[in-house]
């Protein structure tokens, strides 16, 4: 098992964030790896299966995800249903004085031999690093955005 | 100063010729030194005249500048060197300057100064007039030209001139301004004729195998390029030795030019030491009529080659140099620096060609009333009185430092001949200089008055010299008690009972403890029947046991001969046998090394039975049954040293001597009962002695050392906490000590002797201690012979002689030299040992009596070479023999010769010391090839580690002279042979330790199988190697572990064993350089290792440090950065504290390019400048140059090839192979055959290939996940041609850079282009674009 954790802030409220991050329809948006998201059964919430492609390290991954916690503005967490591997994954929303996000990302997941030869400390690092970029981006993006109206 | 002033005389364009190839030599040598004045002629004097006079000469002056070219001719570079231009108008230079209110000291330092302001040869006129004025009528006049333009007669013939019209009468002769103008062209013609052939081999004949320089024994270190400083000093021959010069000059058929030279040739001889001596002398170089008159620079040298046999008479001497004047003058139309430039002598930029002195004789018959003019010390009432105005000599020091010396000769005052002698300031100091004069006046005064005897039989020193050197080598005269050394120690323990006596193995012995064991030790040796007139062997490691036997022998009456258990068996076997040793003294731990058929009684049980050995108590008189105390005049010891034979040989030292020693050097260094002094000497080194003996005639402690001789850290460690007050050891020791990073103790006194003081060391040492003395004896004359306090800036002498001692200098004829002439030193007095054991015929050589000298008194030869300097201080100079010190060790190289002569296959055998090395030079004989690492470990069986050469080279023969003698100075520059094939470092610590190898042993590149000591590394070298250990990791590793572990594949695992506790940056220097410039910094390819760059290191220009970035990972599990992006972060970190701030020079291979471009970026983003990305076969990191995905068998083969590539070799596991072996097989199979092939360390395991490919995968995973957005920066792409992947013409780095984007096509294909031969093209190109890059 390997737990893959980061730290990462958002220039907008927990609401606004917890909308982008948490609705796995908007993962191609801001994660590169991601390469396509389809709801199975209805609106995004807790109970809510979708399915999701990665492209990572030069393979496509499918799997079949569960909603297990969806609390606007304060938590999201998702279970593999079915793929190649188990995840689970989930975001923390903490408000900052300044009405900013903080977000907590923690990623837990048993590979087993799927990345064969790659040892878990790179899978972890490849996992975090990932994330760190993207949310970089996404930070840079809500940034730039102009304020919802 | 007053304006310039200047008439203008006519206005025309210049007219070109060419240059002499005489004025070439000196525009070359204005080239190198433009503010030389060592060139400048000159003429000065006293002038009282009315205004009329001036208004006069300036118009005689300007008449002559009109009417001859040379007076208006300056230098101007060519297309092959200088060119002359002939000026149709030039300005006098006339240079005013009011000098009333300056005294005659400062107006003649003025004097001085202006007329050493350097010419711009490239504006006539090349001659000026300094005018001073003095008074309402007076002036002093100095007239300065630059010799390049013109020469001493032809300024002579100007004065002539201008006083025959400034009197209006007719001239002496024609000038002619002209002629000069076709000299240069005559002369190349000239040279390209045959008859300058003949000449030319005539003068190759004449001077082949003449000594490439003479030593003139100066009193500072002779500088690397000479300053053309100088100084000059005046010297007078009565009329009466002039006279005698005329008389015999007559007998002769001689001039009293050559009479004057011979003498000086002896003189030269004496301060040479050499026979022959290669002395310039100037020729007019008016050979053709045509030049009789003409105004130029037509001086010639030329170069008389003297040969002085003081066997002979000066009156033989005289009619060889005569011979060999003509001899010379045969050449003199062969101009100096074209005879230098052909016959291309052996050069040494720090002196001139060919010779190094000069001796030059001008009478200028034409101005035979102003000859006084010319000389420093003219006669004072020398007046003349041209057109009204009254002339006086001012003389005035000129052509200073042209070479080391240059005597002038040819005036006279009051009918004796006069002269000047010039010195080169560099090395001579003036006391010296006036010393050289007033001996050569004395050997003048010699040699004419006795011409018809050996110049051997004359004596040498005149009453003053000798009685200053008596002064300066008479010791004080003490007398010596008639005892014995434990005689004085018993007395002391008695004394002082309790107090300490000796501090070793951790614990204190008292004197009255000392004392017993003494007793015990005495008792045992007379119970062996070993008394008075025997030798006892003493085998003990160090320790108060030691110190107990020494003087427990000698209480027994007989005397020791020490044993050192570090020296090879047969050489301990054979100290044994030849000095006829009735017992060993011994301990049974050192039982392997006994020498055989020798009774041994072991120490351990005589000191074990001796009652009461331990704790307080009185001491006893010595037992009376039994006892035969030995007188002062028995032998104390026999110590072997070094022998030209090949066997070492020993010296008999008696109690007398050691008691002079003992107690002489208690009364220099005031040695007291409080004092400790930490003996670190080995017991087979005579001055372990002092260590010993000293603080036990003093009632002080003796703090014994234990540790290895060589481990500077440790014995740094134990000076500080033994508590010594003194401490005794070579300059070797010391410099060690500084390397270990030992910074000085201000309560501890050193005495510093056994070979020389270099003065760099005494700065060092002498601000850091409490005193330091040099000290200096032969092991022949007791330990040491003089002593003295160092005072730096003073420069490091010998010291005085120690009580009871007598230096004399002496000549090879046995006569006392001269101050500032070295000679042998000759040692007496109460030092003398008695000779050498056994050794009749060696003591005669050595131990003399009846030298002229000192005929009565028994004296030894040390054969070192000194000298007194003018003020009293004694300076060493080197041996006179094939002896030599090497880090404290005295080594005959006959010795080291013999040995290996005597070894099966070998021919022919040259030891010799190169760059504080001892190199042996073999020749096998026919059909048998030598092994230099056989060859040493032959030696070490017999030689001592000090004696056992640290290269041996290998050559087809040795370089002979023509007199088939063996040309030690031609043998080649050692370069190590080794029997080790060159292996490259594989890792970082491994690259490191080879870039210190190189930098310690002077070498290019060294395998990392070769051993250190083989390569020429010695325990110096070590103690540095151990702090470049310490500075490079933090890793203290005592010297012994270096000893152990003599290749840098055994050094590396040492220190990776400790390594993977510490972290250690990702930064390796390659190569390190010039502070003053920046550095370059070169990221790791994929993979992470930097084993690509070292060929490229090789080829980058000198002068910068080259770093290169390897991957973290590769060190530590775990490290591995899977980003582009972290990993530039993470190495700017480590980058930035070498080169805080830009410009930055970057660069990579493959994935290091890409690197060097996202740091570069992220150096941008911070405000700092990057002038160089290179990017060496670096494909852009884009999606179109993404490789296909692999299966893990696949990137393992990919693995194993890629770790092979830059060891030039190939480990190709086929992915087939690996993926029917599974994950955990398929690493065994890469680690077992990478090791094989030697491109992972021996000791690598699996999970040290396990971090490897953790990097490789890391940086696969980084440049899979990096797409960086185009920038503003420049790029270098060095592309290789021979790639047959295509990835376009940038790589694909056009959209990335929006800076400028340079390809350079290289050859070789991805994987070779950093590999030879292409990775010097690959440097090359880069050179290109480094530039200077200041910091």
């Amino acid at each position: 098992m390997i737990r893959a954790e980061y730290r990462f802030h958002l220039p907008v409220p927990p609401e606004q964030g917890f909308d982008v991050l948490s609705d796995p329809t908007r993962d191609p948006e801001w994660q590169s790896a991601c390469a396509h998201t389809r709801l199975l059964d209805g609106a995004v919430g807790a109970g809510c299966r979708y399915e999701i492609a990665f492209q990572i390290l030069g393979r496509r991954l499918d799997f079949t995800v569960e909603i297990t916690d969806f609390i606007p503005g304060r938590h999201s967490r998702f279970v593999t249903v079915e793929g190649p591997f188990r995840y689970v994954g989930s975001y923390h929303y903490h408000r900052r004085a300044d009405g900013t996000t903080d977000v907590q990302w923690t990623f837990d997941v048993d590979p087993g031999d799927y990345f064969g030869i790659l040892p878990e400390v790179l899978l972890k690092k490849v996992l975090i690093n990932q994330v760190k970029k993207d949310s970089s981006s996404l930070s840079k993006q809500l940034a730039a955005a102009p304020p919802p109206s | 100063m007053e304006p310039l002033a200047s008439t203008l005389v006519q206005t025309r364009a210049a007219r070109v010729v060419p240059a002499s190839s005489q004025q070439v030599g000196l525009w070359f040598i204005h080239q190198a030194d433009p503010s030389c004045a060592a060139y400048h002629l000159l003429f000065a004097a006293e002038v009282v005249a009315g205004p009329e006079v001036g208004d006069r000469v300036r118009e005689v002056l300007t008449d002559l500048v009109r009417e001859h070219e040379a007076l208006r001719v300056c230098f101007r570079p060519g297309q092959d060197g200088p060119v002359q231009y002939v000026e149709h108008a030039v300005p006098l230079d006339l240079r005013h300057r009011d000098a009333r209110h300056l005294d005659p000291d400062a107006l003649r330092r003025q004097v001085r100064a202006d007329s050493r302001a350097p010419f711009d040869l490239t504006a006539a006129p090349l001659w000026r007039i300094h005018l001073y004025r003095t008074g309402e009528e007076s002036w002093v006049v100095a007239f300065v030209a630059h010799h390049i333009a013109v020469d001493f007669w032809s300024l002579a013939m100007l004065l002539a001139e201008v006083r025959s019209r400034l009197n209006g009468t007719a001239s002496l002769f024609p000038l002619d301004g002209s002629a000069f103008a076709d000299h240069a062209r005559n002369q190349s013609a000239y040279l390209a004729s045959g008859a300058a052939s003949g000449l030319l081999a005539a003068e190759a004949e004449r001077l082949a195998e003449a000594p490439s320089s003479i030593d003139l024994c100066g009193d500072r270190p002779r500088p690397p390029v000479p300053s053309h400083e100088g100084g000059s000093v005046p010297f007078t021959l009565s009329p009466a030795v002039s006279d005698g010069v005329r008389v015999l000059a007559r007998e002769t058929a001689s001039t009293r030019y050559m009479t004057l030279l011979a003498a000086y040739n002896v003189m030269l001889s004496r301060l040479s030491g050499q026979p022959e001596v290669l002395v310039g002398t100037p020729t007019s170089g008016r050979l053709q009529r045509r030049l009789r008159h003409a105004l130029g620079n037509f001086v010639n040298t030329v170069v008389v080659r003297g040969h002085v046999d003081e066997a002979s008479t000066y009156r033989e001497l005289l009619a060889a140099t005569r011979e060999r004047v003509v001899a010379a003058m045969r050449g003199q139309e062969l101009p100096f620096p074209w005879l230098v430039r052909m016959l291309a002598p052996q050069r040494d930029p720090s002196r001139t060609p060919l010779f190094q002195a000069g001796f030059a004789w001008d009478r200028l018959p034409f101005l035979a009333n102003m000859g006084q003019f010319f000389l420093l010390e003219p006669d004072p009432s020398t007046a003349v009185t041209v057109a009204g105005a009254r002339l006086r000599p001012y003389p005035v020091p000129q052509q200073e430092g042209q070479t080391d010396l240059w005597a002038e000769m040819g005036g006279e005052r009051d009918g004796g001949y006069v002269g000047v002698l010039r010195y080169n300031t560099d090395i001579f100091t003036e006391g010296t200089a006036r010393g050289l004069a007033a001996t050569f006046v004395a050997t003048v005064e010699a040699l004419v008055g006795r011409p018809d005897v050996p110049m051997r039989q004359l004596s040498r020193c005149d009453r003053q010299q000798a009685a200053a050197l008596d002064r300066w080598g008479h010791g004080p005269v003490r007398e010596l008690p008639d005892t014995t050394l434990p005689a004085l120690i018993r007395a002391q323990a008695g004394r002082t009972p309790d107090a300490t006596a000796l501090v070793a193995d951790g614990e204190q012995w008292s004197y009255a403890r000392l004392q017993r064991a003494v007793d015990a030790v005495a008792a045992a040796v007379r119970t062996a029947g070993a008394g008075p007139g025997a030798c006892v062997a003493v085998l003990a490691e160090r320790g108060a046991p030691l110190v107990a036997a020494l003087l427990g022998v000698l209480e027994a009456g007989a005397a020791y001969v020490p044993l050192d258990p570090q020296l090879p068996a047969a050489r301990l076997g054979y100290m044994a046998a030849d000095s006829g040793a009735r017992l060993l003294l011994t301990q049974e731990r050192l039982r392997a090394h006994w020498p055989a058929e020798i009774p041994a009684c072991r120490l351990d049980d005589v000191l074990a039975d001796g009652a009461g050995l331990s704790g307080h108590g009185t001491v006893r008189e010595p037992a009376a049954a039994g006892a035969h105390p030995a007188a002062s005049t028995d032998l104390a010891y026999v110590l072997y040293t070094s022998g030209s034979t090949g066997r070492p040989k020993g010296v008999a030292v008696p109690h007398r001597a050691l008691i002079n020693l003992l107690l002489s050097m208690r009364a220099e260094t005031g040695f007291s009962p409080s004092d400790g002094l930490l003996a670190v000497t080995t017991v087979s080194f005579d001055i372990a002695a002092l260590e010993l003996f000293l603080p036990l005639v003093a009632g002080g402690r003796v703090i014994m050392w234990d540790g290895a001789a060589a481990d500077g850290a440790a014995l740094a460690a134990r000076i500080a906490e033994s508590g010594a007050t003194w401490i005794q050891a070579t300059p070797t020791s010391w410099r060690m000590l500084r390397d270990a990073g030992w910074d000085g103790s201000p309560r501890l006194h050193v005495l510093c002797g056994g070979e020389e003081l270099p003065a760099e060391l005494a700065d060092f040492l002498a601000p850091r201690v409490a005193s330091l003395r040099n000290v200096y004896g032969p092991t022949e004359t007791t330990v040491w012979s003089t002593a003295g306090v160092v005072r730096p800036s003073a420069g490091v002498d010998l010291g005085s002689p120690l009580a009871n001692t007598q230096l004399l200098v002496l000549d090879g004829s046995g006569r006392r030299v001269e101050p500032g002439f070295p000679g042998e030193l000759h040692i007496g007095g109460a030092g003398l040992a008695d000779g050498y054991w056994r050794r009749q015929e060696l003591t005669a050589e050595r131990f003399v009596t009846g030298l002229p000298a000192a005929p009565d008194r028994r004296l030894y030869r040390t054969g070192d070479r000194v000298r007194w300097t003018s003020d009293g201080r004694l300076l060493y100079h080197g041996r006179l023999d094939s002896q030599v010190k090497l880090r404290g060790h005295r080594i005959e190289l006959g010795e080291v010769e013999a040995t290996f002569q005597a070894m099966d296959g070998v021919a022919a055998a040259v030891a010799v010391v190169r760059d504080d090395r001892l190199v042996a030079y073999l020749v096998a004989e026919p059909g048998v090839t030598l092994a230099p690492s056989a060859l040493r470990t032959s030696a070490a069986l017999t030689l001592p580690q000090y004696l056992v050469p640290n290269l041996v080279i290998i050559l087809p023969e040795l370089p002979r002279t023509a007199n088939h003698k063996i040309d030690r100075s031609r043998l080649p520059a050692p370069s190590p042979e080794t029997d080790v094939p060159f292996t490259q470092p594989r890792d970082a610590v491994e690259i490191t330790l080879a870039r210190v190898w190189g930098e310690l042993l002077g070498l290019p590149q060294v395998s990392i199988h070769a051993n250190f000591f083989e390569l020429g590394g010695h325990s110096l070298l070590a103690v540095q190697l151990a702090a470049a250990v310490r500075a490079e990791w933090g890793r203290e590793l005592p010297v012994s572990t270096l000893l152990t572990h003599g290749t840098i594949a055994e050094l590396a695992a040492v220190i990776r064993r400790d390594e993977q506790d510490t972290v250690r940056g990702p930064l390796v220097t390659l190569r390190r350089g010039d502070t003053a410039r920046r550095p370059l910094f070169l990221f790791h390819p994929f993979g992470g290792t930097i084993f690509c760059y070292l060929e490229l290191a090789k080829h980058l220009p000198p002068g910068r440090a080259i770093h290169a970035l390897e991957a973290p990972g590769l060190d530590r599990a775990g490290d591995a950065e899977v980003s582009v992006e972290e990993m530039a972060t993470r190495y700017l970190a480590h980058l930035r504290e070498a080169q805080p701030h830009g410009p930055y020079a970057l660069g990579g291979w493959c994935f290091g390019g890409v690197i060097a471009f996202e740091a570069a970026g992220q150096l941008h983003a911070l405000g700092e400048e990057t002038d160089l990305i290179a990017a060496i076969d670096t494909r852009a990191p884009v999606p179109a140059n993404v490789p296909e995905g692999a299966d893990d068998a696949t990137l393992l083969s990919w693995f194993a090839r890629d770790l092979a590539v830059p060891f030039g070799t190939t480990l190709d596991v086929p992915a087939e192979e690996l993926r029917s072996l599974g994950t955990d097989d398929a690493f065994d199979q890469i680690l077992a055959r990478a090791a094989a092939i030697g491109v992972l360390p021996g000791d690598s395991d699996r999970a040290q290939l396990l971090r490897y490919f953790e990097a490789y995968l890391a940086n696969g995973i980084a440049l899979q996940t990096y797409f960086p957005d185009p920038t503003a920066l420049d790029l270098l792409l060095l592309r290789a041609t021979d790639e047959p992947a295509d990835h376009g013409p940038a790589l694909g780095w056009e959209p990335l850079i929006r800076g400028s984007l340079e390809v350079v096509d290289v050859p070789g294909d991805h994987n070779s282009v950093m590999y030879p031969p292409h990775a010097a093209t690959v440097a090359a190109a880069i050179a290109q674009w480094m530039g200077e890059h200041p910091r």
